[in-house]
């Protein structure tokens, strides 16, 4: 139960910049009674995306960062002595479920399969919880509604889900933002200027083709901190290399590729090369 | 950035950069960079590896000024030629006929050709301009739309007086760069063994025709060459003591197995007692790290109370009953039954840089292997190379039954032959199944190229497919780790979706390594 949070409503919409039409395609899935599934790399704003419909829908929100020791009694609840006496303690999901609240699955396929059992009976036409532990029957409140997300390209290997769990939820792919859009999004974040931020958002553009060499395209989040860093007064070449490059690779040749890359698409100063070793 | 002067990189490190730049910059048209040496060196691509010229990269290029502007150093040289052997305007010259043109319309078709990559890399990446400018004095961007157009304008420069100075930077055109390494090594290979060559005509550039000249059935003369004795000492088995234990291999234009049509013969290797290893350091790092790990309860210490024990407990108290103290939970090392096959990949596709990539292969196995010893875990190395579907040979590096602490990195192998992939897993999945073990994995490495006689392309993947699909069948996690460039769906046509995993550099050999036998072994 360590790793849930609950947030309660919110009246801050959360800056949200749509990509396409995912809000819509969301809010009809939950009007519909529909499981969601979010997929796409790391940070490309999935949990952005949960919060921010949350807070439009006025529900609260209940997130369960999933990995793999999570037991099913995480996720039900358990019975804990308080006092003199045995108490039936909820978990996330069954207070969820009886409130009426969004629950939030972050990273799912890191969940082992027997955790992720305890959903079936949740997700098809019964919408009913089981607590063999008090043998209860819960049927979900209104407005009771699970999203879930992946991310399809650091999924661990072997580690995937069922087909018959995936069945189950309305799956929608989030992308990164086009440079346009990312750039504002990092520009609200951070409070950086626009031009910065266009500058960053090519930088994550030209480090994403990195991808085809097996390197881990940097995130929004990642931009927004090179953002935060040029904010606090650091010079952008300085920003990119400690915010953006060193987090995809420690190592000397790699990082000095990159650092050519960013150099042939503008970003970077070529005639200021990094020192020997990454600067600390 | 704190030093005034730094050494620039090394010509190793220069073609590790490359290996990132390659794919990045070709959007994962183009998937690796060889770095070349020698009077003969040339910027060049074969659409698959950048080939870099170690000697364009550090000798300073003619007319450069004495005064003025700093040299351009080896990495943005090398970040220029990659940028432009990225361009897809090799594509387009890639059909050229090169032996029907004169050396004065191939002259011309590279400085046309070369002028339109500029134009590419110049749209693309407006800030490599002035480098270009510098390193391709007097040549100006002219872009062309394709085939036709180029071969023009190379046709109308060629009528001129001009004279044709192509730039280092350009390089050589695709198509008429000598063969790539590999290839090259397997037909020298080849000829060495004083082999019937595959065809009588050949294009081994366009991988034509890969059927041996008497066609693809008519191999019964040259049964004679197993002429080793096999090796049958410490096995029992009746099965074992025929020459070569036969395997069937499957035909995807039959839709049928041909049986008992690869032979399989299983010999150990000679083993080095030593006792010394060479094991790096930084190598054997990766897999020293703490084994998966598994929470358990109802333990009588621990770093936590096991909550539920702790409730039945208190529980059990109040109604008199007799309490069990076990109520803690701890991290403990998961148990685990595993017998795990280690198969490497001894062709002659590794025998590059006097087969350092495979002494790699090696040593992460050591690695791996003293890891495995350590969890008590039971474990098998194999190697295999061959020749012909007559003799798929198969070396035994270690057994399941040798006692721990053998490893197999003493073994002298030098990386030679073919690469019959199919029948090579079927034998190693045969010896995983005949071990008791509640979890079986295969793991392979290597290029993941199948090629023999008459055992490439479609027909060799659809048979490593099905030898995969066997193996799972029967229960064994099979997972390939892919070194080298193949791409990705080819991959998965051999492998299947999530049974590969990638390494473009060698270096990452251990990390992807380690990491896939911890996944595949603490799997729950």
């Amino acid at each position: 139960m360590t790793n849930a949070t609950h947030e309660l409503v919110s009246t801050e919409r959360f800056y949200y910049i749509p990509a396409g039409r995912e809000r819509e395609a969301i809010l009809a899935a939950c009007a519909g009674d529909l499981a969601v599934m979010l997929t796409g790399p790391t940070g490309c704003g999935k949990t952005r995306l949960v919060r921010h419909i949350t807070a439009t829908l006025g529900r609260s929100l209940v997130t369960v960062s999933c990995h793999d020791e999570l037991t099913a009694s995480d996720l039900l609840g358990r019975y804990l002595v308080v006092g003199g006496d045995i108490r039936w303690m909820d978990g996330p999901l069954t207070t969820a479920v009886r409130q009426g609240a969004v629950c939030y699955l972050d990273e799912v396929a890191e969940a082992r399969r027997d955790t992720l059992a305890v959903l079936h009976s949740l997700l098809d036409d019964r919408r009913e919880l089981y607590l063999d532990r008090t043998g209860e029957t819960i049927r979900a409140a209104d407005g009771f509604a699970l999203m879930a997300s992946y991310n399809p390209e650091s999924r661990s290997l072997l580690k995937e889900l069922k087909p018959s769990f995936r069945q189950r939820f309305v799956t929608l792919t989030v992308g990164y933002l086009p440079a346009e859009q990312e750039a504002e999004v990092v520009a609200h974040e951070s409070g950086v200027g626009l031009d910065v931020a266009h500058r960053l958002a090519s930088a994550a553009r030209a480090l994403r083709r990195a991808g085809h060499a097996g390197i881990e395209p940097p995130s929004t989040r990642l931009l927004i901190a090179a953002a935060r860093l040029v904010v606090s007064g650091l010079p952008l070449d300085t920003a990119v290399r400690l915010g953006m490059v060193n987090p995809l690779s420690v190592d000397g040749p790699v990082a000095l590729a990159l650092d050519e890359l960013l150099v042939a698409e503008g970003v970077l100063d070529g005639s200021t090369p990094r020192g020997g070793r990454p600067l600390a | 950035m704190e030093r005034g002067l730094t050494p620039g990189p090394t010509l190793a490190e220069l073609s590790e950069i490359a290996a990132v730049l390659v794919p990045a910059m070709s959007d994962g048209r183009r998937h690796g960079a060889q770095m070349v040496t020698g009077a003969r060196a040339a910027f060049a691509t074969d659409l698959s590896t950048v080939y870099l010229s170690g000697p364009a990269l550090v000798t300073e290029p003619a007319g450069t000024p004495p005064t003025g502007p700093p040299p351009i150093g080896p990495l943005r040289i090398a970040t220029a030629a990659v940028a432009m052997q990225c361009s897809p305007t090799k594509e387009m010259v890639v059909a050229v006929d090169h032996q029907a043109l004169t050396p004065r319309q191939r002259r011309a078709l590279r400085l046309v050709e070369g002028r339109a990559a500029l134009a590419w890399v110049v749209g693309r990446w407006p800030r490599l301009g002035p480098d270009l400018e510098r390193l391709a004095p007097g040549q100006s961007p002219r872009p062309a739309t394709g085939p036709e157009e180029l071969l023009e304008l190379a046709g109308v420069l060629a009528r001129g007086r001009e004279v044709l100075d192509v730039p280092a930077l350009f390089g050589v055109l695709p198509g008429h760069h000598p063969l790539s390494g590999h290839r090259e090594r397997i037909v020298a290979d080849g000829r060495r063994r004083n082999r019937v060559p595959w065809s009588s005509r050949r294009d081994l550039r366009r991988m034509k025709v890969a059927m041996p000249v008497g066609g693809a059935e008519g191999e019964a003369g040259r049964l004679d060459r197993i002429d080793e004795a096999p090796d049958a000492e410490g096995e029992t088995s009746d099965f074992d003591r025929r020459i070569g234990v036969p395997y069937p291999e499957w035909d995807y234009r039959l839709g049928r197995y041909r049986e008992d049509f690869v032979t399989v013969v299983e010999r150990p290797a000679a083993p080095d007692r030593t006792g010394v290893t060479r094991l790096d350091p930084r190598v054997r790092r990766w897999f020293a790290a703490p084994h998966t790990m598994a929470r358990r309860g109802r333990l009588e210490d621990g770093d936590q109370v096991d909550v539920s024990a702790y409730v039945e407990r208190y529980g059990r108290v109040r109604a008199g009953e007799h309490p069990d103290d076990r109520i803690y939970e701890a991290l403990m090392p998961r148990q685990r039954d595993v017998a795990t096959a280690l198969l490497l990949d001894a062709t002659s596709s590794l025998q590059a840089r006097g087969g350092a990539r495979f002494q790699l292969q090696l040593l992460c196995c050591e690695a791996l292997c003293a890891a495995m010893s350590s969890t008590g875990e039971r474990f098998a190395v194999y190697a295999f190379t061959g020749e012909t579907r007559h003799r798929v040979e198969v070396i035994r590096l270690r057994a399941f039954t040798d006692p721990p602490w053998t490893l197999p990195s003493g073994a002298r192998i030098r990386p030679s032959g073919y690469t019959r992939l199919g029948a090579a897993l079927r034998h190693v999945t045969a010896r995983l199944l005949a071990e008791p073990a509640e979890r079986r994995i295969l793991l392979s490495l290597g290029d993941g190229v199948p090629s023999d006689e008459g055992y490439e392309g479609t027909y060799a993947e659809a048979d490593v497919r099905r030898a995969v699909d066997e193996a799972v069948g029967g229960a064994v996690i099979a997972h390939q780790v892919a070194v080298g460039q193949m791409p990705a769906e080819r991959l998965e046509a051999c492998f299947g979706p999530g049974r590969y995993h990638r390494v473009t550099r060698a270096d990452d050999l251990p990390r992807v390594l380690s990491r896939v036998h911890e996944e595949l072994t603490g799997l729950s």
